[in-house]
């Protein structure tokens, strides 16, 4: 599943202002009647506001840019949990060291989000 | 730290000078060959010269990418100097034309470019003069880059870089729609350089001198020496030539010193910022310190505010005059700016409404970063700037206080439109 973002050409609009009537979530008017658009990135449950909006502008000055995809971000996320994961495992061994606290060790993987499974 | 004479040593008062004169000191820049010249990028880079225009881009990084490019360069050389306080890119052109063109072929030998056009706004017809025979004096015995010159609209906006490609291009001088910026795509819709006419004089220094030479001035981020305009309540107003670096207090001492007083100082011109008394005694001139103020060198232009003086009046003029200068594309521009204007003028003139600052706050939030080019930008930028260093006088305006006191800084009166 992709995320989106809708960008204006504010030299090619006309400040008709039916974008932030179609698409309110992420297009809202200046004082003088002109989109100012939330950056935020959206999914595709809100396209169809977005393409509403794109074909109702008068000018066509909206433009709809697509963002890089999301699996390749849970991915990465998989990855940092378990460097996490390993980071942690490290540190349990320290812990083992003689003399080191020994009360020390459990606490840390016990709280560890690495050892919940997801 | 102080006045030094590198671009301006060629400056004798008696008219341009000649290419034979010019010639005794600069070397013929070699015919550009198929490929890029990347020793040439690589000194400016060890330089470390940055664009004189106003962005203070490093003009290295500049020229690589757009020697990186597929498709042929051409070489555009910025000589629209519209912001009206500003002299010293006319200056140049008028009495140095030949260390002008010596950086703009020396440039396109760089990247590889086989066209080299520089814009020079209207009306400045002494340079374009001096440009012009400066052109036809190397038809004859130099080979060269074809170069001309394109008369530019004498207008703010038309010395913005995607507006000067415009009129290059056969258009009215407008800012158009980034991306594509003109190192991807620009005149006849190929990559073009585009380059302040000090930033080419600069050029043809380093390539004559070194990069070694070029930072014996200046400071170790920012080195090299940058034209100031000196103007407002100064004895002397006029351009200067002085090392990066140079204190505020320096600039006015050079320029004969402020025979009314500084209570602030403009810096950077119409694109730039106010600076208190205070604050600018002992501020060197560098992006970097001027940053923390969030002002920059910006075109070099530097205003002196005396005493005497009200800097809410002077802003609201400055404004009022951006607000004509609209190209006149973007709503939030076109509608925002009169109203900072009109906001600023009711203060001054102590009928502003209750509120009237946040009100201001709320425009400049809604105005910032949303023009299809940088100069509404610019607009906030120098309102945000007045609104603290004048903080206490605008408190006393609010409460009807109006001042009895002559504009000081010298504003066209209309623009060419």
């Amino acid at each position: 599943m992709s995320e989106y973002r809708i960008e204006v050409d504010i030299i090619a609009c006309d400040g008709r202002g039916v974008c932030a009537e179609r698409f309110p979530e992420r297009i809202h008017l200046d004082d003088w009647g002109y989109p100012i658009i939330d950056p935020t990135p959206f999914g595709r449950s809100l396209l169809p506001h977005a393409k509403g909006a794109m074909a109702a502008c008068p000018v066509l000055a909206l433009r709809l840019e697509r963002l890089s995809a999301r699996p390749r971000r849970v991915r990465s996320a998989i990855v940092e949990r378990w460097r996490h994961r390993s980071n942690v495992g490290a540190r349990a061994d320290r812990g083992k060291r003689p003399g080191y606290s020994r009360g020390f060790a459990p606490a840390t993987t016990s709280t560890s989000p690495g050892r919940r499974r997801p | 730290m102080s006045a030094v004479a590198r671009l301006v040593a060629g400056i004798d008062g008696s008219g341009p000078m000649s290419l034979a004169d010019h010639r005794r000191t600069y070397p013929a820049p070699h015919p550009p060959g198929p490929r890029p010249d990347l020793g040439l990028i690589e000194a400016v880079e060890r330089a470390g010269l940055r664009g004189r225009g106003g962005a203070a881009f490093p003009t290295g990084t500049k020229l690589r990418t757009v020697a990186s490019m597929k498709r042929t360069p051409v070489v555009l050389g910025n000589g629209s100097e519209g912001e009206p306080m500003s002299t010293k890119d006319k200056v140049l052109m008028t009495y140095l034309p030949h260390l002008v063109i010596d950086g703009a072929m020396l440039a396109a030998a760089a990247v590889g470019a086989d066209e080299v056009v520089i814009g020079i706004e209207d009306g400045a017809t002494s340079s374009w003069r001096a440009m012009q025979h400066a052109l036809d004096e190397r038809s004859g015995p130099e080979p060269h880059v074809p170069a001309r010159l394109v008369p530019v609209p004498a207008r703010y906006v038309s010395g913005e870089e995607t507006a000067l490609v415009n009129v290059v291009n056969g258009g009215p001088g407008l800012p158009t729609a980034t991306p594509p910026r003109p190192f991807e795509r620009g005149v006849s819709g190929r990559p073009t350089l585009v380059d302040n006419v000090e930033t080419l004089a600069h050029l043809t220094q380093i390539a004559r001198w070194g990069p070694a030479w070029f930072r014996q001035v200046g400071t170790v981020d920012e080195p090299g020496t940058v034209m100031v305009t000196m103007g407002g309540a100064v004895h002397r107003s006029g351009v200067q030539e002085v090392e990066l670096g140079t204190t505020m207090r320096e600039l006015v001492d050079l320029a004969g010193g402020a025979p009314r007083g500084v209570s602030a100082i403009l810096c950077g011109g119409f694109y730039g910022a106010w600076l208190s008394a205070s604050e600018a005694h002992r501020l060197p001139l560098t992006n970097a310190d001027l940053r923390t103020y969030g002002a920059g060198v910006g075109c070099g232009m530097i205003g002196v505010l005396p005493q005497d003086a009200c800097g809410v009046q002077e802003t609201a003029r400055l404004l009022r005059w951006m607000a004509g200068e609209t190209a006149g594309q973007c709503g939030p521009c076109v509608h925002g700016l009169p109203a900072l204007a009109g906001a600023m003028e009711a203060l001054a003139a102590g009928t502003a409404e209750f509120g009237v600052l946040d009100q201001l706050q709320r425009w400049a939030g809604q105005i910032e970063g949303r023009g299809g080019c940088r100069f509404p930008d610019g607009a906030v930028r120098l309102l945000r700037s007045a609104l603290r260093v004048f903080a206490v006088d605008i408190a006393r305006h609010r409460s009807g206080h109006t001042c009895a006191v002559q504009p000081v800084l010298s504003i066209p009166r209309r623009t060419g439109r």
